[in-house]
Parts: structure tokens; C-alpha cells; sequence
């Protein structure tokens, strides 16, 4: 489950809306635009895994731009700075960060820098790959949307949200599918990121527009599912590390509610553990392991499916089994290779 | 002055001080007469905050066309007869297709999209928005509040639906509602221009075009870090113009035109305010071009009216003629089809058939309380003779204590026909004080109504 749930149901309302009629004379049919949020560091999705092609190394991506071409722009904030942070030593706090910041658009394209710890280790322009200093490599740019779900059947049957859609129902679809965004994808030696320790990292991104955080992420879904609509932007600038502090009892509340939905709920240590697991909102990953989600998190990998038995306590509805939304796959086929995503629609 | 349907409070923050004011008053109405009617270019503190709007750059992100936006949705729709979200977008990027064009067809469109997907869900959020949005486009401003209301009460945190009602509450005349949700906005959402184009349009209203000129200066500012597409960027040059043009800096008001059509060479309400625009500054040739472009593009009653006017001031009648009688034909198609039109039909025939401006402005009054429906409906009385009616309802377009040329004309020759020379004479010269070229035709009977007030004193 990405964070494109959320664009969508924001934008969905904000668009349509605003009506700025001005004063006596003036041109009243015409609509003021209001504000969305900025597709262009609009976290959707974060993936971090081991790299296919070499054991080696570590692969981490972020998703921008939901709906890239439609509802948000095709280019990354030349004013904005995008950033992996990774934990080496399971404190939930940087210990290593690369970023991302791009020029203006000039031909189409966008130069970028990426940056480890503060130092320049690789130049170049959007669309191409860019080889890093101290090995490993990057590639910013326009990519089929990697994430599949049954965007309506879960805001009716989990979300209540009106309709009389349910998950694997005959009309079971892949709201993403045929979609696009802007994706950074940047592998570098694991050794880089575990910082002499074990194999076991913690990642992260944020996105800033200037030097205002504007967005983070970790885990597919967390802020989507569980934390109330008032507080997202809330849980969005808070940093992990202090995210169980604040938000461990609405997340647990929020298991409770979920799971009792088919009246049996967890029980209140079964929901308190869960969210000890849910919180810091980190992608935990063993970088010598090649297995995925929940060992980090590869574009192919089925979230959805693996998220929801855990949201719903597995029973659902008239106690059907919830354990997947029937929709098996990404529309386009995702290569093994650099940079692992699929050319855009 | 008597008044109808105008609450106290507002009456009060309306009220005109005639003693202190009409010395100066005075002053300038003498020059006004004696021919001192040059356009105005009042720079203000709020000089630097516009230049730098005027000159704030726009990215081009690369969001595709609405078109692209359309045909993606549509292609949703027909695949899945169970996507009621899809529905919703489709809808909604109708509707930005509208505004951006201002073809009132598009509308009922997305209404039957918007039903479809409330038939699949008749309890979504983002459909109902957007049929209030619907309803406001198409003057049901109740209607629409009714559904914002909807959604409010599911979801207290949607400024989508808090945006919704306080622009309604403007649309009503619901002045002080219209203030405490701009509030709340300004509260929940202090940055990106959303909050700040609609003080503008409060601090308007109220009288404060310089307020009004700086909020807009700050959104346009706040606009350009965004991913907007460019008819949205232009809009807020636009609004910014509008303003601009209403404070009577007409050279400053063209400056922002241009940089809003440089954003979107297709920006259709700043196409119009820039044919005004350019009456205003005296280059007449050049109005006749833009309004030609502008009656090819979108026909409607009110340009054709408006291009008449400009070949009238040419010597050139019988083009003037024409252009009159298509606006007549157009009008008189569009009365009773769309009611967003009612008050473009009414200004258009308060000049040329008085009784269809009065039938077109009692159906606006109808639909909204607003300063502008006072004002549309009061004038339409004035040029139906009746003059007396009209005096009770320009009152309600004064109520706020808004500034602005046309509207302090229709007040000023509706007190002077009613016998109250000193208000008519304050207001005529306030009007012509703001900008004395606000109407090729009006301007100068203001000039001459004030010439004949001050003989008979």
C-alpha cells in the first residue's frame, strides 16, 4: 500500500473545489486552484533491498510525483532536497544519509547530485545512470508506478468509505495500473550503510522543500492506515525515533478497531505488540538477505497482501479470510536489473 | 439612504462619512470636471510585494494537458463500470476544463459523471465535493453549502469542504460567516496561496484594495513554488491583475496580464481583463483586436457588448450595431440556460434592453445576496426607471464599503437621480478618483452627471 492512497483522496477533493468568484464585474465562473499538496515531494513508496545483480549491494528507492502526468508533474523540486536515512544501529535515528537534489528543467531533463554523508559522489542528468564514487550507482527519473492494489476495495470494505466494493469481488482491479512516477533509485555498497556493524540497516526517506521536511516514509501504509486524517501531516515530520512515544496508543487503538471489525479484535497485548512492530515507521532490512517484504521491500513484492492479514487480524467480514485483495502483480513486468522499474506509460 | 436585507453590522462598517470626506471630494470632483482624467497610477507600500509577484517565475513541472487528464479518466471509466473514484476525477477534471475555458457546457457533464459515481457510492467524499462545486458553478450556492456541509459533518478536518462553504458564504452575502471559515483556513493551511486569494477577495469586498492587492501579491508568490498546472498559475496573476485594476494601477494591472499570459497564452479570464485593460489605458485599436479574438473564442453577450462599445468610441457604428445585436441574439439564447451568466446578461442589457437586465438581475438576486447581485439589481431598476427601488438596493452593493469605479457609479447616479446630491456627488468622484477611464461610456456621463450637480448647488 503506498502513500499514493492518500494524493489520490486529497486531490480527489481538492480539486474540486474552490470556487473564487470575484467581485461585481469580474469573471465569476472562473475557479481559484487550492493548494495540494506538491506532488513533486510527495512520497508514494520507499524500497530498499539487496541488489539483484550484486549481492554486494543495497538498493534503495523513492517514488514521487503520484500519478505522475495526470495529477502531479513529471519533475523533481529543484528547490527540494530528497533524502534516504539509514539506521546501522537500530536506534531509529540517521546514521547515514544520501541525498538528492536537483537543477531546474532544461531540455527536459534535470541535472542531479547525489550526496552521501554531505559529500558530492555522483553528477549527472535525470534519465540516465550515474556512477557513483566509492561504487554503486544512480538514476532519477519518469518509471511505471511499481505498486498494485485495489484502491476501491480497500476505502469500501476496510475504510467504509460508501461503496459496495469488496476485495477479490468480479471486479477486482489495479488502480495503479497504467500509472507513472518519478523515482530515485540509487545502489550502493551495503558496506556504506551498515557502518561496520552487522548486516541489518533501517531506511527511511524525507523530501524537503527548501529546508522545510515535507514529507518521510517508511513502511508501505503506516501513516495511510493508521493514524486519523487530522494527524498525518503530524506523524510526517515526526522523526522516527519519537514516533512510538507519540503515536504508539493510536496505532494500537487503530488495530483494535480494524481487527474488531469482524468482532473478534486482538486483544490488547496482541495489538500492543504489533505496533511496537509497526513503530518507528522504518523499513527494516538484512542487506545479506535476499528475501522480501518484510525484509525490506522490493518493487515486485505483494505489501498489500502481506499488510492486510496483519491489519484485519486476518478474518474479515462475515469472518471471510482477508488475507489478500486478489490483484497478484505490477501491470508491467519489472526487470532484474538496474534500476529494477519499469519504463513509463 | 434606505436599505434592504443588509445587516446591521455591516451597515455600520458600510456607513459613508459625508462631513469629513466631501471637502476633498469636492477638490476632485472640480478637477474631474475640468478634464484632469488621466489614468491613475497610485504605487503603494505594497509596490514591492506585486513587482516581485509579477516577477516570480513559473515551473513548468510537467503535468499534461487537461485534455490528456480527461481522456486518461475516460479511459478508466469505460474499462471498470464499478470505478466511482475514477468517475469522481473524470468529473472534477471536467470541471477544471470549464474553468479554465469558461465553456459553461462542460458542466452538466460532469454532473451526469458525478451522479453515475454517486449511484456506485452515494456517500463519497470527493464526489460530493465535487457535486457542491457543481452546484456553485452553477449559482445553487444553498445547494452547494448543503453538500459541503455533508462532508464537513463526516470529516471535520476537510478543507476541501471548508473552502467550499466559505466561498458559498461570499456568494450569499454571508459576509461574516464567509470571514470566520476563512479564519479557520488561514489557521489550517497558512501557506501556498489558497487562504490568501480569498482574503484578497474579503479585503476587497471591505474596501482595502491595498490589502487586497498584497494578500494577492503573496499568493501569487506562495503560487510559484508549486506544481501547478499553467492555467492555474495564471489564475493567480489574473486575480492579482483583477485587483490591481480595481485599485485603479492600471499599468501595474496590464504588467501582471502580461505575465499571466505568458504562463497561459489561453488564460481565459485574463484575456478579458486585458481587452479591459486596454480601454482603460486608450489604445482602442488594439481592444477592438483582443475583444474579436476574445467573441471568436467564447461568444458571449457581455463581450460583444463591451467590443461595441470600443467601435462606438471609434466612430464606427454600424460595426458597433452589429456587435450589439449578436450580443442581443446571444443573450438572450443563454437567459434561463445558465444561471452563472445572469449577471454578464444583466450588465449587457442594462444598456441596451433594461427590462431583460431587470428580469436577468431579480433571478441573481434570487440565487445570492452578495454586494454584486445589490448592485446588478439596483442599476437594472435605475435603467428601468425605477429609481427608487434602486436606491434601496444599491445601499446592500455599499454595505461593505467597497471600492470600486463601476460600482460607486451605478451609486452615484442612482443618489443623484433620487435628489441625494452630496452622497451622488462623493460617489461619482470617488469612482472617477479611482480611475477615471473605468468605462468608455460611463466615465464621461459620471464626469457630466457631476458637472450637472455642482451647477445646481
Amino acid at each position: 500500500m503506498n502513500k499514493t492512497i492518500c494524493a489520490i483522496c486529497a486531490v480527489g477533493l481538492a480539486a474540486s473545489l474552490a470556487v473564487v468568484a470575484l467581485p461585481s464585474g469580474a469573471a465569476d465562473h472562473l475557479d481559484a486552484p487550492i493548494v495540494k499538496k506538491d506532488g513533486r515531494t510527495d512520497l508514494t513508496d520507499v524500497y530498499a533491498f539487496q541488489s539483484k545483480e550484486n549481492p554486494d549491494n543495497t538498493v534503495l528507492i523513492m517514488n514521487v510525483n503520484p500519478l505522475a502526468g495526470v495529477v502531479s508533474g513529471t519533475s523533481f523540486d529543484p528547490k527540494g532536497t530528497y533524502e534516504f536515512s539509514v539506521d546501522d544501529d537500530a536506534d531509529a535515528r540517521s546514521d547515514t544519509s544520501l541525498s538528492v537534489t536537483f537543477g531546474p528543467v532544461a531540455g527536459g531533463t534535470q541535472h542531479a547530485r547525489v550526496t552521501i554523508d554531505g559529500a558530492t559522489v555522483g553528477t549527472g542528468r535525470t534519465g540516465t545512470t550515474v556512477e557513483l564514487r566509492g561504487g554503486g550507482q544512480a538514476w532519477m527519473g519518469l518509471a511505471d508506478d511499481p505498486f498494485f492494489f485495489d484502491l476501491q476495495a480497500f476505502n469500501d470494505q476496510v475504510k467504509g468509505a460508501g461503496g459496495d466494493r469488496t476485495f477479490c469481488d468480479e471486479n477486482a482491479v489495479d488502480f495503479f495500473a497504467g500509472t507513472n512516477v518519478s523515482a530515485i533509485v540509487i545502489e550502493v555498497p551495503s558496506a556504506r550503510l551498515t557502518g561496520g556493524g552487522d548486516s541489518n540497516i533501517g531506511v527511511w526517506a524525507r523530501t524537503f522543500h527548501r529546508k522545510t521536511m515535507t514529507d518521510q516514509m517508511g513502511r508501505p501504509a503506516i501513516n495511510t492506515v493508521f493514524t486519523p486524517d487530522a494527524m498525518k501531516d503530524t506523524f510526517n515530520v515526526t522523526a522516527p525515533a519519537e514516533q512510538p512515544a507519540a503515536f504508539a496508543s493510536i496505532v494500537t487503538n487503530r488495530l483494535l478497531e480494524l481487527s474488531g471489525l469482524d468482532g473478534s479484535p486482538y486483544s490488547q497485548s496482541e495489538a500492543e505488540a504489533i505496533t511496537s512492530v509497526l513503530l518507528p515507521d522504518v523499513l527494516t532490512v538484512d542487506t545479506g538477505s535476499a528475501a522480501g517484504f518484510l525484509n525490506g521491500r522490493q518493487p515486485a513484492d505483494d505489501v498489500i497482501d502481506a499488510e492486510l492479514s496483519v491489519v484485519t487480524g486476518g478474518f474479515f467480514g462475515g469472518s471471510a479470510v482477508l488475507t489478500s485483495d486478489c490483484i497478484p502483480g505490477n501491470d508491467a513486468a519489472l526487470p532484474a536489473t538496474f534500476p529494477y522499474l519499469a519504463s513509463p506509460h | 439612504m434606505t436599505t434592504i436585507g443588509v445587516p446591521r453590522a455591516n451597515q455600520a462598517r458600510g456607513t459613508r462619512s459625508l462631513s469629513s470626506k466631501l471637502p476633498v471630494a469636492m477638490l476632485i470632483a472640480a478637477a474631474l470636471v475640468i478634464g484632469v482624467g488621466t489614468v491613475t497610477n497610485q504605487r503603494s507600500a505594497t509596490a514591492d510585494a506585486v513587482d516581485a509577484a509579477i516577477a516570480a517565475p513559473f515551473i513548468d513541472v510537467g503535468i499534461g494537458s487537461i485534455d490528456e487528464a480527461v481522456a486518461f479518466w475516460q479511459r478508466r471509466v469505460d474499462q471498470d463500470p464499478s470505478d466511482y473514484l475514477s468517475r469522481t476525477r473524470l468529473a472534477t477534471t471536467i470541471m477544471a476544463k470549464a474553468r479554465e475555458t469558461g465553456v459553461l457546457s462542460l458542466y452538466p457533464k460532469a454532473e451526469a459523471v458525478l451522479h453515475d459515481a454517486l449511484a456506485l457510492n452515494p456517500v463519497d467524499q470527493g464526489a460530493l465535493l465535487a457535486l457542491a462545486a457543481v452546484r456553485a458553478a452553477n449559482h445553487d450556492f444553498s445547494g452547494s453549502t448543503a453538500l459541503a456541509g455533508q462532508v464537513l459533518a463526516r470529516d471535520p478536518s476537510s478543507l476541501a469542504a471548508l473552502v467550499a462553504i466559505a466561498d458559498n458564504a461570499f456568494e450569499l452575502g454571508d459576509y461574516d460567516a464567509a470571514r470566520t471559515k476563512l479564519a479557520a483556513l488561514r489557521t489550517q493551511m497558512p501557506e501556498g496561496g489558497a487562504a490568501d486569494s480569498r482574503l484578497a477577495r474579503q479585503a476587497a469586498i471591505e474596501g482595502r484594495i491595498d490589502d487586497a492587492i498584497a494578500y494577492a501579491a503573496a499568493a501569487t508568490t506562495a503560487s510559484s513554488e508549486l506544481d501547478l498546472r499553467p492555467s492555474e498559475a495564471a489564475f493567480y496573476r489574473f486575480q492579482l491583475a483583477h485587483f490591481l485594476y480595481q485599485g485603479g494601477r492600471v499599468d501595474d494591472a496590464a504588467a501582471a496580464l502580461d505575465a499571466a499570459l505568458a504562463v497561459d497564452p489561453d488564460h481565459t479570464a485574463s484575456l478579458e481583463l486585458r481587452a479591459e485593460v486596454l480601454v482603460s489605458q486608450g489604445q482602442l485599436e488594439q481592444a477592438v483586436v483582443a475583444y474579436l479574438d476574445l467573441v471568436d473564442r467564447t461568444p458571449a453577450a457581455d463581450l460583444h457588448g463591451a467590443l461595441a462599445k470600443v467601435y462606438r468610441a471609434l466612430g464606427r457604428d454600424v460595426e458597433a450595431d452589429k456587435q450589439v445585436e449578436i450580443g442581443r441574439a446571444i443573450g438572450h439564447e443563454a437567459l434561463g440556460i445558465y444561471p452563472a451568466e445572469r449577471r454578464h446578461l444583466a450588465g449587457f442589457f442594462a444598456d441596451h434592453e433594461p427590462a431583460t437586465a431587470l428580469e436577468a438581475a431579480l433571478a441573481d438576486f434570487d440565487s445570492r445576496h452578495d454586494i454584486g447581485a445589490y448592485d446588478t439589481l439596483a442599476w437594472a431598476y435605475f435603467r428601468t426607471g425605477q429609481a427608487e427601488q434602486a436606491a434601496k438596493y444599491i445601499d446592500g452593493a455599499l454595505s461593505q464599503g467597497t471600492q470600486d469605479a463601476r460600482l460607486l457609479y451605478h451609486a452615484g447616479m442612482i443618489e443623484a437621480a433620487v435628489g441625494h446630491d452630496d452622497e451622488a456627488i462623493e460617489l461619482l468622484s470617488d469612482a472617477l478618483a479611482i480611475n477615471p477611464s473605468f468605462d468608455l461610456v460611463d466615465a464621461p456621463l459620471a464626469r457630466a452627471e457631476l458637472a450637472r450637480l455642482w451647477t445646481r448647488r
